[in-house]
């Protein structure tokens, strides 16, 4: 099916929250490429079914995370716990976004979280998720739930994880396709905000014929940006190369077309598990 | 007397220049020696306590010359240190003081300025190196990689095992799961019961590697932090270390500043961490898109702040020791003060805000205050005091130290004070602290007295017109002629109230020659003349002589009862001075006097109601005094007398009127009247002797323009004391009408003389017998008197007879 070649327009975004400072840290990007982009902002808390089910049973313990003891876990009490926390979250997000004079709404969902997400993320053009957030233990890998997200998730994301925050030099990935078109586009619009920006265009290519062809292309697309254009060239093995790229040269966000035809998806999540930089994946599927 | 004897005229021939423009300035201080060998001693000696009082009336122009002394010394004194408030880095509560030689404060407040952006570019170069952010994430990784992986480790033996760590808000649960999703209760309860029992077993170990893992992660989050300080510390100490060793090379003579220093260094190597922000340069992105630059330049301000130098005596520009006049003295502008700035709702304050005060703006120099203006401001005569006792400058606020404000405040480490104070003030205010404030002996040992008059002699005129000369040229007049210099010098010794003395008030003259250079000026006159100070002089009486034209209209229309002419038992022209502002004036007071039998009182009428003072009173007992041994002295002096100040409703002090009094006193006794179209002033003695009184010219010009008013009749005129004549100097007009044979000035030794003047009666002096000849006055009063001793003597008898 054809397409119109245009970059990924980002009218209402997404994050999802659940208190983790990887989810805060997708909150703050959120905002800044929501202010840019003059965008809705939805923020979403999802109450964890699967954690209130555990207090059906009278044996089940809880271990203290700063105290590391073990108490009985009261249904009553994670209730309120949880209401606190979602209270937390939702005026955490109020503050940022009217500090940043944004538009947004906060929505709070009870259920399963990686399907509430989904369901949410049914209206939004892309979201923002927490590398590790609703993870039980910090593991510096996706949590599971994310990662059940991102499985299923036919639009863009950005995953962030605590602490990085969307900043230069930017790392765009093209193949030429359209998907890619739309990677290149955005990673130009979130540059060009910065005076003088920097994007760094990783062609994939067979060879060097078709990587000068690619670079031509990329640069008649972005051509009228108010850019610093670098282009680099990869052929061959792509996504573990790419992590040693990234971390070599100090890339400080990747915007990467998620080509469900060239990257598996089991590849696709171990890139996301190992790399700490934040990573815009720029998906376009229907949803099953 | 003769005219020429009512004043002495300054002969304008007698000087040897036209105008003053010929005449050298004077530099030197005039008519005050002993002040002068005062401010000498008082600027030589070094000893502490040796700070000068100048005393003396308004005027006389001791801050000026006490300026001139200070400022002549201080030209050859050096300047003094600079002085600036450090941060104190044990205890920012107590700023530390460095003194250092003149103009090297501001170089090293310069220099800290520069050191503390320095500080910023350095650090920020050390902390935003590769070098730094490679090792600084490699520690940070470590740690996180080493908890990461316990909990990876953790996780997956809690799989291998069919368990899964569950979050909550609070902790961890650990889950049984099947088929990766967590088993609901119900799920469990189904399964087979050794199946449950294996996996709450499991559950269990997990747990409790799970509490052994978290029990380790404060450890590693401290071990973590301590890495990263260090690291910090290390960068730190190479980033600033360079830059503080060169300024400890330049500054090696000042040991207080190579400890400042160091301890600077410490402090930025101590708190590298808060230097992190700077390089915590949140995304480009985030910060074009959210702005924020103003408060980060804040921020970085509020840290580097301690680093810098409060210079609060800067003498880079200074010549010579400082010389100043603090015109508001008050407590907080001696000894300067601490100032706070409102921070989130509290008052916060720090070295940085200190202010200095006189004490430190003068320290190695002279300052200069006016007595009054101390002692009126709340507490600022105690802190002088105690600046000058501790010889140091503490610095303490008002509030602070009556305890009237708790709020954070600091307690500045005190300066060294080496000063001289120069007081300026009335002779009043002088004694009084003298008598009642022990320390004020203590600290202001040299008094420095200013004579309000000086000698009248050829040479001080010719001083004198130099004065004046230098006063013209001070104040840019045009030239004063001769005549108009004499005319000055006329009034000078008239404002002092004796011929033979010129005053050395300066500001009065000071003001006659601007005030005489307007009238010159009005001329379209190139030169003042006497004219012109003549103008100048009257134009001050009309300003202010409203009230004696008041009084003088009321004798006139006679509301107030005076006669100039005729005759009147018991019945006498006094006269009074009165002072308003800076102006007198006299006036005649008419005085009475009635006798009858008594037991020998003389009852005066304004000490019985309280209007009469204590020299007045004193003047009255003294005439019992004279009566009794001049008339009675060996029989009882038998009489009642009252005497009064007719038509006064005020008080009446000083003893100028006892010689009128005696003559009323003696008229009524003898029942002869006095001439009314005479005036008299004196106090008298008991043995019948006029003495000399105040205001004399005064008081002759008050009945004078009465008797003027009324119609010159030729013979009228003034008794006075004969040791006041050498302080006459009198009017033209009244000099004019003496002259001219209307107006009579009759100078008087004794009582006796006035008495034949008064009366037109021989006196009477006793014969050999001891008896006053027949027809004289002193018969007629001592016949009286002894008439009454009879009458007193019948009448103790009757009443005896009538008893028994």
């Amino acid at each position: 099916m054809s397409r119109p070649e245009q970059e990924v327009k980002i009218q209402r975004i997404l994050v999802a929250l659940d208190a983790s400072p990887h989810s805060y840290s997708a909150l703050e990007a959120a905002i800044s490429v929501a202010a840019q982009m003059q965008a809705d902002l939805q923020g979403l808390f999802v109450e964890d079914v699967v954690v209130c089910r555990l207090t059906e049973s009278s044996s089940c313990q809880e271990i203290g995370l700063f105290t590391a003891s073990k108490r009985r876990l009261d249904g009553e009490e994670l209730s309120r716990q949880l209401r606190t926390r979602a209270k937390k979250v939702r005026r955490h997000f109020q503050t940022l976004i009217d500090r940043a004079g944004l538009r947004g709404s906060f929505q709070e969902a009870r259920g399963q979280v990686s399907a509430e997400v989904l369901s949410a993320a049914v209206n939004a053009d892309v979201v923002f998720l927490g590398k590790g957030a609703w993870a039980a233990v910090e593991t510096g890998r996706l949590g599971p739930e994310v990662r059940k997200v991102l499985s299923r998730l036919r639009g863009s994301a950005f995953i962030l994880q605590a602490g990085s925050r969307l900043q230069l030099p930017m790392l765009v990935v093209y193949d030429g396709s359209p998907l890619a078109d739309d990677a290149l586009l955005t990673a130009a619009s979130l540059a060009e905000k910065v005076s003088g920006g920097k994007i760094t265009v990783l062609v994939l290519a067979e060879d060097s014929d078709q990587a000068q062809k690619l670079r031509n292309l990329a640069g008649q697309k972005i051509e009228d940006r108010d850019l610093v254009v670098n282009y680099r060239s990869l052929s061959g093995s792509k996504l573990p190369w790419l992590i040693s790229l990234i971390q070599r040269e100090g890339y400080n966000l990747v915007v990467l077309p998620a080509l469900r035809s060239v990257i598996e998806e089991e590849a696709l999540m171990e890139f996301l598990d190992e790399i700490k930089t934040p990573v815009l994946l720029i998906q376009e599927g229907e949803y099953e | 007397m003769q005219a020429g004897e009512l004043t002495q005229a300054c002969d304008p021939e007698a000087f040897d220049f036209e105008t003053t423009a010929d005449l050298e300035p004077l530099t030197r201080v005039v008519g005050q020696p002993r002040a002068v060998e005062a401010m000498r001693f008082g600027l030589g000696i070094q000893e502490k306590g040796y700070n000068i009082f100048a005393l003396g009336p308004a005027g006389m122009g001791k801050q000026s010359v006490m300026r001139r002394f200070f400022e002549g010394q201080a030209d050859q004194e050096p300047v003094p240190s600079d002085w600036c408030y450090v941060n104190n880095f044990d205890d920012s509560q107590k700023p530390k003081t460095i003194g250092l030689p003149a103009g090297v404060g501001a170089d090293f407040k310069k220099d800290m300025d520069t050191l503390v952006k320095q500080f910023s570019t350095a650090l920020s170069a050390a902390f935003e190196s590769e070098e730094y952010q490679s090792r600084r994430q490699a520690i940070t990784e470590s740690s996180q990689e080493k908890q990461q992986q316990a909990f990876q480790e953790l996780q997956r033996r809690a799989e291998e095992k069919g368990v899964r760590l569950v979050r909550t808000p609070a902790g961890l649960v650990v889950a049984p799961i099947h088929e990766e999703e967590t088993l609901s209760p119900e799920e469990l309860a189904e399964l087979p019961e050794e199946k449950q029992q294996e996996l709450e077993a499991k559950v269990e170990e997990v747990q409790a590697e799970l509490q052994e893992i978290l029990q380790q992660v404060p450890g590693w989050n401290s071990e973590l932090q301590e890495k990263l300080e260090e690291l910090n510390q290390e960068m730190a100490e190479i980033a600033v270390g360079g830059l503080i060793d060169d300024l400890c090379k330049k500054y090696g003579d000042y040991p207080k500043v190579v400890d400042h220093l160091n301890a600077v260094q410490e402090d930025v190597v101590e708190n590298a961490d808060d230097f992190l922000d700077s390089n915590d340069n949140s995304s480009q992105l985030m910060a074009a898109l959210q702005g924020g630059e103003g408060q980060q330049t804040q921020r970085r301000e509020s840290r580097v702040r301690k680093y810098k130098v409060n210079l609060i005596v800067d003498h880079s520009d200074s010549e010579r020791a400082p010389v100043v006049y603090e015109d508001n003295p008050t407590h907080q502008n001696l000894i300067g003060r601490i100032e706070h700035i409102a921070q989130m709702g509290a008052l916060m304050t720090d070295f940085k805000l200190i202010k200095p005060g006189a004490l430190h703006k003068v320290n190695g120099g002279y300052l200069l205050l006016d007595a009054r203006k101390v002692l009126t401001q709340p507490y600022a005569w105690e802190t002088l005091k105690r600046a000058l006792e501790s010889g140091e400058i503490h610095i303490e606020s008002l509030r602070s130290r009556l305890g009237l404000i708790s709020t954070v405040s600091l307690e500045p480490e005190p300066i060294p004070l080496d000063i001289k104070v120069g007081l300026f003030g009335d002779r009043t205010l002088y004694y009084l602290l003298y008598q009642l404030d022990p320390e004020f002996t203590k600290l202001f040992k040299v008094e420095a007295d200013f004579e309000e008059r000086m000698d009248r002699d050829r040479e001080n005129q010719d001083i004198y017109a130099r004065v004046i000369a230098t006063m013209v040229e001070d104040y840019e007049l045009m030239p004063f002629d001769r005549g108009a210099v004499a005319r000055v010098i006329e009034h000078s010794a008239r404002l002092v109230g004796d011929a033979e003395k010129l005053t050395t008030e300066r500001e009065s003259i000071e003001d006659l020659l601007r005030e005489a250079n307007y009238f010159a000026r009005e001329e379209n006159r190139q030169v003042v003349m006497s004219e012109d100070i003549q103008q100048a002089i009257d134009a001050q009486i009309y300003r202010a002589d409203r009230i004696r034209n008041r009084m003088q209209e009321m004798i006139l229309r006679d509301t107030v009862l005076i006669e100039t002419e005729g005759k009147k038992v018991g019945q006498i022209n006094g006269l009074a001075v009165i002072s308003l502002s800076n102006f007198t004036f006299g006036r005649p007071h008419r005085i009475t006097a009635r006798v009858r039998m008594g037991k020998g009182e003389v009852i005066d009428i304004e000490r019985e109601v309280d209007l009469g003072g204590p020299v007045h009173s004193k003047g009255v007992l003294i005439l019992s005094g004279f009566l009794g041994s001049r008339y009675a002295g060996e029989k009882p002096l038998s009489l009642a007398a009252s005497l009064v100040f007719e038509q006064s409703y005020s008080g009446i002090e000083g003893d100028s009127a006892s010689s009128a009094e005696l003559y009323a006193l003696l008229s009524a006794i003898a029942d002869v009247p006095l001439k009314q179209n005479l005036a008299v002033t004196g106090s008298v003695n008991q043995h019948g002797q006029v003495q000399a009184i105040g205001g004399v010219n005064e008081k002759i010009e008050g009945f004078f323009d009465i008797c003027q008013a009324q119609g010159l009749t030729g013979d009228q005129g003034v008794l006075i004391p004969e040791s006041n004549v050498k302080h006459l100097m009198l009017r033209k007009d009244v000099i004019d009408a003496v002259k001219a044979g209307n107006f009579k000035v009759y100078p008087l030794q004794t009582v006796d003389q006035g008495i034949e003047i008064m009366t037109g009666m021989e006196a009477g002096v006793r014969d050999e017998e001891s008896n006053y000849p027949a027809d004289t006055f002193n018969h007629a009063v001592e016949a009286r008197l002894e008439g009454l001793a009879e009458m007193r003597l019948q009448f103790g008898k009757d009443d005896k007879k009538e008893q028994g």
